[in-house]
């Protein structure tokens, strides 16, 4: 049975350095996932991560465990990222997406053709290819909250955003790639 | 019920409302197509991202992260050494064996009839005239200032090649591969 995070940090703190590499295993391929929907570029993403455990390992001390280590530990790699992204900061092809903050609860909400089409695979193929092209702010929150499965209250605490507004960035993150899908589909159909 | 909020079908697409909230949602469900279409994709492109897994950096990545933080497991330098070496040992010794098999023959061959597919005294000698060529023209190098004669017998010939693919595969390890890689870099 695998150590769980907690039981690792113990040892950790009883001077079993190198059962960091455990947590490494554990946290490489997500956190990877989480740069990389930052920045754009696999390297870019690797050196981030790395920084972000060195951060992580030399700071185990100051970690209190007042989150879980998985929302500090991604606290850190997002502030990294962050910090790396800087002026490399780039206007993303869905830039009429991010303005205003919330949702108009107004608006008639964009009701989607037919979905039972759709080939499951075709579709992930698909929405994985757009998830790049999305604001950062928002594939960061998808990846978040899709592959490391944090939930609404934990990727607050992760960008520090309001849970309110990483609920609503979910939710336009969502809507612009059905949108995108939807749209690519049927442009395909008239094609045919 | 009015149409509830797209924002809302979303959530309820994936789990996240409190079961009185669902349960409502279900009902209207049941009576109107477009709020079941928009949640019919909302499971269609969450299910598609949840699908998409994490991506995986350069296998390399936990071995030089481990070694910037000085946890990788210290390779002994004996195994470094002998993993270097290795081929050329074994090299070394499939001759080695070859001129032990093949002087051991020497003078009891001539009247035999018995043909084997390898002829390995032949091999050896082959080999023993090899190393002594090679043997010949290192010690000429060395003659003014380091004067060393090999026997001719199979185990000092056996040293002797051990010796130079040593001395072959340390030059290439410390001299020419550095070398080769600050070209490729520069």
């Amino acid at each position: 049975m695998q150590p769980s995070d907690d039981e690792i940090i113990s040892r950790l703190r009883k001077g079993e350095r190198r059962s960091f590499a455990v947590l490494v295993g554990r946290y490489r391929d997500r956190g990877f996932s989480l740069a990389l929907s930052i920045l754009r570029n696999r390297e870019d993403a690797e050196e981030a991560l790395q920084d972000a455990f060195v951060r992580a390992y030399n700071g185990l001390a100051g970690f209190e465990g007042a989150s879980t280590f998985a929302t500090w530990f991604y606290r850190i790699l997002y502030n990294v990222c962050m910090t790396s992204l800087g002026r490399k900061r780039k206007e993303s092809m869905f830039v009429d997406a991010e303005r205003g903050d919330a949702p108009d609860p107004a608006a008639e909400p964009e009701i989607p053709g037919d979905y039972s089409g759709w080939e499951i695979r075709d579709l992930t193929a698909r929405i994985r290819a757009l998830l790049p092209r999305l604001p950062e702010k928002y594939s960061s929150i998808i990846t978040m909250f899709y592959i490391q499965d944090l939930t609404y209250t934990e990727i607050a605490e992760v960008t520090g955003f309001p849970p309110g507004t990483v609920k609503t960035h979910l939710f336009r993150a969502r809507r612009i790639l059905q949108r995108e899908v939807s749209r690519e589909i049927d442009s395909e159909k008239i094609a045919v | 019920m009015n149409h509830p909020a797209e924002q809302e079908l979303f959530d309820y697409a994936d789990g996240l409302l409190g079961p009185s909230r669902s349960a409502l949602i279900r009902s209207h469900l049941e009576e109107c197509s477009r709020c079941r279409a928009a949640v019919g994709a909302a499971v269609a492109v969450s299910g598609a991202l949840r699908r998409i897994g994490p991506e995986r950096p350069s296998p390399q990545f936990t071995g030089r992260l481990l070694n910037r933080l000085g946890l990788q497991e210290a390779t002994p330098l004996w195994w470094l050494f002998l993993r270097n070496l290795a081929p050329l040992l074994v090299a070394a010794g499939v001759a080695g064996t070859l001129l032990v098999l093949g002087g051991g023959g020497e003078g009891t061959q001539g009247g035999s009839a018995q043909k084997s597919l390898i002829d390995v005294p032949r091999i050896a000698a082959a080999v023993r005239e090899a190393v002594g060529t090679v043997s010949a023209w290192t010690t000429g190098l060395f003659t003014s200032h380091v004067s060393f004669s090999l026997g001719r017998d199979a185990l000092s010939q056996t040293v002797y090649l051990a010796l130079l693919f040593a001395a072959i595969a340390l030059l290439d390890r410390y001299v020419l591969g550095p070398m080769l890689r600050r070209r490729h870099q520069g």
